[in-house]
């Protein structure tokens, strides 16, 4: 590889010196010896055959060259001609020699970087052969992927091949995943962590947990970090767009992809201050929130880049109701993006915004790596639960209608939504689930939850089994909400109630005063994770098009060590390909571009003249 | 010594005698101007292949190219008659958009405006 860069070094010079004659007199066509790069200060030639080796040493020596070697095809020697005359005036000496029968740079060619992953194939946004993605390494296994231009329009894709033949080593630059943290062991990404030293043998930090091992519970962190920086080149999985990186990982997301301000903003500071120069961020609130744009402000003071994502609501973000934070933050080293499809249509999930949203970037069927299996316990609320009440009534087994579909639904009261529940009552419904031997659980309800305030609705988990309340631990209390004839969909981290007996219960308690109509629980789901090192998942989202942008930042950072964050934006932003489907719906109308942006050069600034 | 910076989009520098039009002096003698400018961040105008091209209204464009060094030069002396002239600056290198070697150039500087007395 040193060798290889090497080339590139003296291909560069040459070409430069090219370019800048053309532009000033015109004096040298680059055209008359090829636009193929060549070997510095060499030359080929090919003496007639009759002349004699002490001819041909002769006429090399007497323009000052040296024979470097006599190759294996007749006629021809490669000589050493030194970089101080142009090869187009050597070569016109040579031709006009009537011992020469004809002379030619010594070209270089090289194979184009593509690495050797198994799953290259199938990593569009790279290369888009026009393949179609398939669902073989989708989690749970065999869902299905994003069908719409599914195969997509060839060519469509990052143009980050011809930009693996000058860099694919990132590693000098930090990038930061704050997310749901990152399967460190994973193997994909296991040599391409950040080394954090004594003080954080886990590569990063978790701010869910408050402790250092950010392992990541979900897989959407680990996601992020392989469309980043998976090992490239390394015949297992996927690539990442820098095949050799440093990742931090900072957990600020829990198992159920939620997080706060708290924890988002001691990512941010903690990434800052521990050297990241890009920050990924591929999450979104609709709050506004001056702590976490106080955070982001802060990364721009000390040159740090971050890329977020635009939001997966298929809004446009410019609209008040729908600003998305911290896409919507308007500091000058963020840069939010929108997802592509694979004919580079906008996916029908992905947010935009004409002034809020930066560039597109591929965003549907994103293969990469994941922090384990991913399987889903459905309940079909029909069965199996325990109901307890002190009054009458309660829970029971029932139908509501959601979407004009009869759905099995647990109802307190028994008679929802005409009647309502019992003043006085202590109602609770709860049910066993084996959760043994994985190694994170997210529970996820669906829910109409009407009840006035003074009395609550609460959700209550216990790993021992048995009737949660109240012994086991509150994931959530509502009072004094109303969400009838709306379903609210939440969803709760409940790792802490792995065991083969583990017990989700609901209670609807209430006081001697006024009712309401209660709940209709429509949908229960366990979302599990059992880790391994060789997961990979196939997912969409705004989330996988912000890292390919990270990604990009990071190797723009590393390719050129004094870029400061405005360098980065300008280079991704305006190094970008126009691209139909985002004119007017981003700031630069541009999906991102590796190799324009590596080839993206800032204009001068600060000209001055002193007229002596 | 007349010191010139460039703070807008272009700024006419009158000092002396009135300015001609666009080059050309008359009998009055050349001037030498120093110019100068930020060095780009980037690693292509700072190794071999890369540098400047100044264009000077009127005149042949002056190519700064990298030699060694950390960095290429980022600053030329001309020498001028007397008049009026635009003066940008692009960076260049090697690389282009392709990933091949036909060499990328910037947007040209903000321009100047420099009055040769």
């Amino acid at each position: 590889m040193k060798a290889l860069l090497r080339s590139i070094v003296a291909i560069a010079a040459l070409a430069g010196v090219a370019l800048t004659l053309l532009n000033q007199v015109a004096a040298v066509s680059f055209e008359q010896i090829g636009t193929g790069a060549y070997v510095a200060g060499e030359a080929l030639v090919k003496f007639k055959s009759g002349s004699s080796a002490q001819d041909r040493a002769a006429i090399v020596l007497a323009r000052g060259h040296a024979v470097l070697a006599s190759l294996n095809q007749p006629g021809w020697v490669r000589l050493k001609v030194g970089t101080g005359q142009g090869m187009t005036q050597v070569l016109a000496a040579y031709h006009s020699d009537s011992s020469v029968e004809t002379a030619q740079p010594n070209y270089i060619y090289r194979t184009t970087a593509v690495p050797n992953d198994a799953q290259y194939g199938q990593l569009w946004a790279f290369k888009n052969m026009g393949q179609t993605v398939n669902n073989s390494l989708t989690q749970p296994p065999a869902s299905p992927v994003y069908s719409t231009n599914n195969p997509g329009a060839p060519g469509n894709d990052m143009g980050i091949e011809k930009a693996w033949d000058h860099i694919t080593d990132c590693s000098s630059v930090v990038v930061a995943v704050l997310d749901t943290g990152v399967k460190y062991d994973q193997e994909d990404l296991a040599t391409n962590m950040w080394n954090g030293g004594a003080s954080f043998p886990n590569h990063g930090f978790d701010f869910v947990n408050n402790d250092n091992d950010p392992k990541d519970l979900n897989g959407h962190g680990t996601h992020i970090a392989g469309v980043i920086g998976a090992s490239g080149n390394n015949n297992l999985g996927a690539t990442g767009v820098c095949w050799k990186a440093s990742i931090m990982a900072v957990r600020v997301l829990d198992a159920a992809g939620s997080g706060t301000t708290a924890e988002i903003i001691q990512g941010i500071n903690f990434a800052v201050s521990h050297g990241a120069k890009v920050i990924n961020m591929s999450f979104g609130g609709g709050g506004i929130d001056p702590a976490l744009s106080d955070a982001v402000t802060n990364a721009q003071t000390h040159d740090v880049v971050i890329v977020v994502a635009a939001g997966n609501d298929g809004v446009n973000n410019d609209l008040s109701g729908n600003a998305t934070f911290p896409c919507n933050f308007t500091q000058p080293n963020l840069i939010c993006v929108a997802a592509l499809d694979q004919s580079y249509a906008l996916p029908n999930f992905s947010n935009w915004g004409a002034t809020s949203v930066d560039v597109g970037a591929p965003g549907t069927n994103i293969l990469s790596a994941w922090a384990g299996t991913s399987a889903v316990i459905s309940d079909p609320l029909t069965s199996g639960w325990t109901f307890a009440t002190t009054t009458s009534g309660g829970w029971a087994f029932g139908s509501v209608t959601v979407g004009g579909t009869p759905t099995p639904s647990l109802l307190d009261p028994p008679t929802y939504s005409s009647g309502q529940y019992s003043n006085s009552t202590d109602d609770r419904a709860y049910k066993a689930f084996n959760l043994a031997g994985v190694d994170a659980a997210v529970w996820r309800v669906s829910a109409a939850v009407n009840v006035v305030s003074g009395d609550f609705f609460r959700s209550r988990y216990l790993s021992a089994g048995g009737d949660p309340f109240p012994g086991g631990t509150l994931v959530s209390e509502d009072t004094g909400v109303a969400t009838f004839p709306n379903i609210r969909a939440v969803e709760f981290d409940i790792s802490g109630c792995i065991s083969a007996s583990c017990s989700l219960g609901f209670q609807l308690q209430s006081d001697a005063a006024q009712r309401s109509i209660g709940v209709a629980i429509t949908r229960i789901r366990i979302d599990t994770l059992t880790f391994s090192t060789t997961g990979y998942n196939t997912i969409n989202g705004t989330s996988m098009a912000s890292p390919e942008t990270a990604g990009l930042a990071t190797m723009l950072r590393a390719y050129n060590p004094q870029y400061t964050f405005a360098d980065v934006v300008n280079a991704i932003t305006k190094g970008g390909r126009a691209t139909a489907s985002l004119a007017g719906k981003t700031t630069s109308g541009n999906a991102i571009d590796v190799m324009s942006s590596l080839a993206y050069l800032n204009p001068p600034a600060g000209l001055t003249a002193t007229v002596q | 010594m007349i010191d010139v910076r460039l703070m807008a989009a272009a700024v006419v520098l009158a000092v002396g005698l009135s300015a001609c039009g666009g080059g050309g002096g008359g009998s009055l003698p050349a001037r030498s101007v120093d110019l100068a400018w930020e060095a780009n961040r980037e690693s292509g105008v700072n190794r071999a292949g890369g540098g400047y091209q100044v264009s000077i209204s009127e005149q042949p464009t002056i190519d700064v190219p990298y030699t060694s060094g950390p960095a290429a030069p980022t600053s030329t002396a001309v020498l001028l008659p007397p008049g009026n002239y635009t003066v940008t600056v692009r960076a260049y290198a090697a690389l282009d958009s392709q990933g091949g070697n036909a060499g990328s150039l910037s947007a040209p500087s903000q321009s100047l405006t420099v009055n040769v007395p």
